[in-house]
């Protein structure tokens, strides 16, 4: 869809996520059965479709787009288990497959680039990591915004799709799901 | 040919025709168009049986889950692009590259099950622009056959049988003859500040007339401003789409069956030059031929042509009812221009119907500036997750998402899009949709005219938000590389048969026994909304079908 319809829709919610990540937009189909999964796993069950490096690479990398602080951040969101979810369900198209294993050969290259001998980001420090993805997100926009939008739409999409874990996105952005409303909606027909 | 099976409706006694039924009508296409048709030709007492590509589903299956509206096999609202893609290229030079390019409704009710709702009427102008306005080098821009005074009785039959909510008396709408009959949905906080700046620069501001209800009416509840329009089947029924707005009151005649997953491959040619029936996949993919005396499509601005241009017979060459060559042609998906702004507070748009204040100050644009057209403005909340220039994640991100998400605006205007010929559907020569049928394939290049209108609206959009007292406003953007959810055009309505498709009464000048009434149908692409016009044509096109029917001269 042309940048300028993107622009237009009016979808409230993890469309703007969607719309950002080729990762995720190129490769639509099924969800289903996506129900209440991520929320019964417990986080030392095994992943269904990342390696546990794989894994680990892409909770550090979400840890830094969303991160923890006095508030709940990607991780506890359970964006890992999101995304594990979502690429398991489309494991069986090679094409979607071959995308997400290029995105994270992207990024071990450039880190490899950086850290000679090393391809892991997540064993960078804190303050390395900030430093790598800043560059990272200007010399590869294509797959820094693949895992920006998988971050934000596990952020804030559906809990029911196994991110987004006890409304922890929908709580920093101040989204309620009550769908009931009466006016003032926002401050400015309040006053 | 296969057992045929009956749907199961969720609606109670709906009449069922076997496919060797002739009945009187076959729809194509159960939309805003064809679930209007469906309730008056049957309501007229004829025997109708509706197609409908997609699953007949209702409030039951609604969620606000965004990611199982657009991506769920079974529940989402829009075709999916993997089973259903098209190709777009901007010029016929290049090789039209697959990917999904617009957006349709493809359940009962059609676009307007997740539409947001927007019911503009089109301005006088609109049907006598070739002749008011003259036709800018490069365009197709001609006069409808209609008037706007033609159209008028049943843009109010829109209002009062689908349930419009507005105020009368806006000093830029045409003449109506009646007024809305349920008052405008409350004002939010981007309405509010859409009068702020309307105000400051002289601009009337004024309650958008929305398909939506505020009151209940007919049965059906008001709104409860859960904020989950435009992407979303409203839970409620406040929403007037067709579904629940003209479905029921067809199938109550026990003359009218919608059958649901029926995708139409082939419209059947009998002796004569007339239309015998049409053949669609069943659930199954089976063959089914249902047999008809006339058909109607209403399957949209692409559907609509790609299926008279898969339907070649030996008279017919280059597809049916396309003797003129314009099937197709003049492809519209309507203008835009617009800004987009952060302000100090909240403005929560993800509470309460998409749109409350529209701007239509500018329907005749000066044509001192050297631009052709016009169009109107909405406010509307944007939920962000990011600003230009500020930081996309990290720390920092993180302490403004709540900014970006709920203190966002866009000033939004829906303009003039030139027709041109050359920008078109047809039918792709490779790639094929999950049924082995040829894929539509988009040639898409906007007017240079249009790019100028976009921008000049798109500064009007940035004035109206930094007089709004917006904190940052962006830069304005115009202009459209083509695509979307209104299509437009395609198989144009004119008298004359040359350079025209149907008639003012809707019937293919080719062939007397079929009738095309959707956004094809557009001469020009409207100033804004085309929803409401869609409607108002599908209203006077069934009265106009129904007097021919019963004057035995179809």
């Amino acid at each position: 869809m042309p940048e300028s319809e993107v622009n237009r829709r009016e979808f409230v919610f993890g469309l703007a996520g969607t719309a950002v990540s080729a990762w995720l937009t190129t490769h639509l189909p099924e969800l289903r059965a996506a129900a209440a999964y991520a929320a019964s796993v417990a986080p030392e069950e095994p992943y269904e479709f990342f390696t546990p490096e794989q894994a680990r690479e892409f909770d550090a990398i979400s840890a830094q787009i969303i991160p923890t602080d006095d508030t709940p951040g990607a991780r506890e969101a359970h964006v890992v288990r999101f995304l594990d979810r979502w690429n398991a369900r489309h494991s069986k198209d090679p094409q979607f497959v071959e995308m997400v294993l290029n995105v994270f050969k992207v990024l071990g290259d450039a880190v490899a680039e950086k850290t000679p001998g090393n391809r892991s980001f997540a064993a960078l420090s804190d303050a390395d990591q900030i430093a790598f993805l800043s560059a990272f997100e200007k010399a590869n926009p294509r797959a820094f915004s693949g895992f920006r939008g998988a971050t934000i739409t596990g952020m804030f999409s559906n809990p029911i799709h196994g991110g987004n874990f006890n409304k922890v996105g929908w709580k920093l952005i101040g989204f309620e799901d009550r769908y009931s409303w009466t006016p003032p909606f926002g401050y400015y027909d309040r006053v | 040919m296969h057992r045929h099976t009956v749907a199961l409706s969720p609606l109670p006694h709906m009449k069922t025709y076997r496919p060797s039924d002739e009945v009187d009508f076959v729809i194509v296409g159960s939309g805003a168009a064809g679930g209007v048709l469906a309730h008056e030709l049957a309501r007229s007492g004829f025997s109708v049986v509706v197609l409908e590509q997609g699953p007949w589903l209702t409030e039951k299956d609604f969620s606000h889950d965004d990611l199982n509206n657009l991506y769920h096999p079974e529940k989402s609202l829009s075709q999916n692009p993997a089973d259903q893609p098209q190709t777009f290229r901007a010029k016929d030079a290049e090789t039209a590259k697959k990917g999904k390019y617009i957006d349709y409704g493809r359940v009962v009710g059609g676009g307007t099950v997740h539409f947001t709702a927007n019911y503009w009427r089109c301005p006088e102008i609109e049907f006598e622009q070739a002749t008011r306005l003259g036709v800018p080098d490069g365009s197709t821009v001609a006069d409808w056959p209609i008037t706007y005074k033609d159209l008028e009785p049943y843009y109010t039959k829109v209002d009062w049988e689908i349930g419009v909510s507005g105020k009368a008396g806006n000093p830029f709408e045409p003449p109506r003859s009646k007024g809305y009959p349920v008052p405008p949905l409350p004002i939010k906080s981007e309405g509010v500040l859409c009068e702020r700046g309307a105000t400051k620069l002289g601009w009337h501001a004024w309650p958008s007339p929305m398909a939506i209800l505020s009151r209940p009416y007919r049965g059906r509840a008001a709104c409860v401003a859960c904020g989950m329009c435009g992407g979303y089947g409203c839970e409620v029924q406040a929403k007037s789409s067709t579904l629940v707005a003209m479905i029921p009151g067809a199938v109550a005649t026990s003359r009218c069956e919608i059958r649901p997953n029926s995708y139409v491959r082939r419209i059947e040619m009998g002796p004569n030059s007339r239309v015998t029936g049409v053949t669609y996949f069943d659930k199954d993919k089976r063959d089914v031929f249902q047999r008809a005396k006339a058909v109607v499509l209403s399957a949209n601005g692409v559907e609509t042509p790609k299926l008279l241009l898969l339907s070649t017979t030996g008279a017919f060459p280059d597809g049916l009812a396309n003797s003129s060559g314009q099937v197709g042609r003049n492809l519209m998906f309507g203008g835009y221009g617009g800004a987009s702004a952060l302000f100090d507070h909240e403005i929560n748009n993800w509470k309460g119907a998409n749109v409350s204040r529209i701007i239509w100050d500018f329907f005749e644009v000066p044509r001192e500036l050297g631009l052709y057209g016009g169009g109107g403005l909405d406010m509307r909340g944007e939920g962000r997750y990011s600003w230009p220039g500020e930081p996309t994640w990290g720390r920092e991100w993180k302490t403004r998402a709540k900014v970006y998400f709920s203190n966002g605006v866009g000033a939004n205007a829906h303009v003039t899009q030139l027709p041109v010929s050359a920008n078109r559907i047809d039918l792709d020569p490779v790639e094929k949709d999950a049924w082995g049928l040829s894929v539509p394939r988009i040639t898409f290049t906007e007017h240079p005219q249009d790019t100028k209108l976009g921008k000049w609206f798109g500064d009007r959009g940035r004035e109206l938000l930094e007089a709004a007292g917006a904190a940052k406003v962006s830069e304005s953007r115009g202009g459209s590389s083509g695509g979307g959810e209104h299509l437009l055009g395609t198989c144009r309505m004119g008298k004359d048969p040359k350079t025209s498709v149907i008639d003012a009464d809707h019937r293919t000048h080719d062939v007397p026994n079929l009738f095309i009434v959707d956004g094809s149908s557009f001469v020009t692409s409207g100033r804004g909304q085309p929803t409401m016009t869609i409607q108002a044509l599908a209203f006077r096109a069934a009265d106009r079908i129904a007097q021919l029917a019963n004057a035995r001269s179809i």
